[in-house]
């Protein structure tokens, strides 16, 4: 049993256009240990977000490897990836990508009817981490309904629902004001921590990077130390 | 697969109905699609209907004689076919005396074919004749008449403006065993007139009982021209005249299909060939549906590629995308199935008047509409089939979306 929950190993990334090479990724290491919480920030363009996508397993390395639990990966095939990412991932994205034409507790319920569980235990589920995000009252309220902030608070609900062992956050405030990017990001620190979980943070938001134990700074897609 | 269908439906139908304008119209296209083929193959099948049907009320549905010679025991002539028919098979075999003659009325003169039946009066052959009466009575005997009674078809009765209980003489050319040619006169009292359903038949033929006129037919009672036969099934006709045709002897065997071989040969291919054209405007359909299913795709890149974040696979997008399918092709083909059924029940009526295509174009007295169920099905399986081949490319897209790129942030 290995002691740390992803290891990521010599991770490249490249784009190909016209003919040429266009590196995003060099040689990354990272290693993320269990119900630990890393902030990686960088310029836009560094590769953090790519980065996070990789470790998410949403997009594949140019090169290196990538390890959860000691397990590879790249081994495996798009059925069990995504069986992979329904049990163990929870995503926040800039963006809250709520469906429109679904409630706030069908949206959160989303990953758990993927995973075809007993729905009155993840129903349940969702309406608990309602309560904790505070939107208890906005169950059945569809996203159009609710404000910025509130829509990150259910997505965020969402991310957690499977009770995931690492939550992946991709400028999780960025596309909300200042008193809402404070109460969310707090909030979502919290959750993952009462919840476990790993938490792996993408931003640019410094102010924001200060709260975590763990920093990282990408610079043109390698490890950079920190310039305070 | 809950979930799956759920998503289905909710990506393919909005709120707005300028939302849904792509899925829509590619409804319609797929209902006008089945409603041309399915109003077009019924009014083919109505044809082919009413042309048999025209062909078995006045010629049976299998006629067999002796190569055209008389017939002089009609009791030992049933005899020789006693193996050949199943009596099962039958409803009704009629004796039957066919002489052609003239009417004549005010100077004008037709040449006629006087059908003489010897038929039990309550049997198919006049039953089915009766109910061909539009004017007038049946030929049930009256006693009291002193003329012999004759139903004649409607375009002759017109032509001649005969009127119900009019007499009129029939000529008939006689030929005497010496070669002298002389004539036979009978007088007839017009008791009904008939639509036969077909121009020709309604011109030329006249019918009446044989019992009075043995004498003037130069016919006995168990003499005729040839024997009717009538089966619960017509096509069982074809059966027979093939037996027939291998027994040894002088006989011939014709049946409701030869009479207009060529035209049902040619209605067969009419019905193959519009199907095919027709089956392309399907195919065309398809393509925007195809492109409706493309569309919704593209617009929801964003939820799918999410959706796939959190653990769908591609093959159940897949799925999601062959729900989408195979709703736009049963809503489309469903509703092209009712569409059809309520115009083809309005167009019946509007043929019947003879409103759309005059019947004489086709020298058929009436075009019906009928719908047969294994073509409609047939339909709505090609309409399904056709929907679901359109769905191969957006199926394919779907599975080849990638979540990053649905979801970067814009």
């Amino acid at each position: 049993m290995s002691d740390y929950l992803l290891k990521a190993e010599s991770i490249s990334k490249s784009y190909f256009s016209d003919h040429r090479r266009l590196p995003v990724l060099n040689s990354v290491d990272l290693t993320i240990q269990k119900g630990e919480s890393v902030v990686i920030t960088g310029e836009s363009g560094a590769g953090k977000s790519t980065l996070l996508q990789i470790l998410g397993t949403l997009d594949t390395p140019t090169e290196g490897k990538i390890y959860f639990e000691d397990q590879n990966l790249a081994t495996m095939d798009d059925y069990h990836l995504s069986q992979f990412r329904n049990l163990n991932l929870g995503f926040v994205f800039q963006f809250h990508y709520l469906l429109e034409e679904f409630t706030a507790l069908e949206n959160i319920l989303l990953a758990w009817k993927i995973s075809g569980q007993n729905l009155d235990l993840g129903r349940q589920k969702a309406l608990g981490l309602l309560s904790e995000v505070g939107l208890l009252d906005r169950a059945e309220h569809y996203p159009s309904q609710m404000s910025g902030g509130e829509q990150q608070r259910i997505a965020i609900c969402r991310a957690l629902v499977m009770s995931p062992k690492l939550v992946l956050a991709d400028e999780p405030t960025g596309n909300l004001d200042h008193n809402n990017t404070h109460q969310v990001a707090d909030l979502m620190k919290s959750l993952v921590q009462n919840h476990n979980a790993s938490l792996i943070v993408v931003t640019h938001d410094l102010q924001l990077a200060q709260t975590f134990p763990k920093h990282l700074h990408l610079r043109d897609g390698r490890w950079a130390p920190l310039i305070s | 697969m809950k979930l799956l269908i759920s998503l289905s439906f909710k990506f393919l139908w909005k709120k707005s109905f300028w939302g849904n304008i792509s899925t829509i119209l590619s409804l319609v296209g797929l209902c006008l699609g089945s409603v041309c083929l399915i109003v077009t193959l019924s009014l083919i099948n109505g044809y082919e209907y009413s042309l048999k049907k025209s062909v078995y009320d006045v010629s049976g549905h299998l006629i067999v004689d002796k190569l055209g010679r008389p017939i002089f025991d009609n009791q030992k002539f049933k005899n020789e076919f006693s193996e050949v028919f199943d009596p099962k098979d039958i409803v009704e075999e009629v004796p039957f005396v066919l002489r052609e003659g003239l009417v004549a009325k005010e100077g004008q003169v037709r040449g006629v074919v006087l059908q003489l039946q010897a038929a039990s009066k309550s049997g198919a052959l006049f039953s089915r004749l009766n109910k061909k009466i539009i004017k007038g009575k049946n030929l049930s005997t009256d006693p009291e008449s002193e003329n012999v009674g004759i139903l004649v078809g409607a375009g002759l009765a017109k032509s001649l403006k005969l009127e119900i209980g009019e007499v009129f003489p029939f000529i008939l050319p006689y030929v005497s065993e010496s070669g002298d040619i002389s004539r036979k006169l009978q007088k007839f009292e017009l008791v009904g007139i008939l639509d036969l359903g077909q121009h020709d038949l309604n011109h030329r033929f006249v019918f009446s009982d044989l019992n009075p006129l043995v004498e003037f037919s130069g016919f006995s009672l168990n003499q005729s021209t040839g024997v009717r036969y009538f089966f619960k099934d017509p096509n069982k006709a074809l059966i027979y005249q093939s037996k027939i045709q291998k027994l040894k002897g002088f006989f011939s065997a014709r049946t409701w299909k030869d009479a207009h071989r060529t035209l049902f040969h040619a209605i067969e291919y009419e019905k193959q060939i519009l199907f095919i054209v027709l089956s392309l405007m399907l195919l065309i359909a398809s393509f925007n549906a195809a492109s409706s299913m493309f569309l919704n795709l593209m617009n929801h890149t964003k939820q799918f590629s999410l959706l796939k974040s959190i653990g769908l696979s591609s093959f159940k997008v897949n799925i999601i995308c062959l729900i989408q399918a195979v709703i736009l092709a049963a809503v489309g083909s469903l509703l092209g199935v009712v569409i059809s059924l309520a115009i083809i029940s309005g167009l019946g009526a509007l043929l019947k008047g003879g409103y759309i295509i005059p019947p004489v174009v086709y020298k058929l007295s009436q075009i019906n509409l009928v719908v047969e169920f294994g073509d409609v099905f047939l339909v709505f399986l090609m309409s399904v089939f056709v929907a679901l081949l359109a769905s191969i490319g957006p199926i394919r897209m779907a599975s080849k979306i990638k979540p990053v790129e649905g979801l970067k942030y814009e």
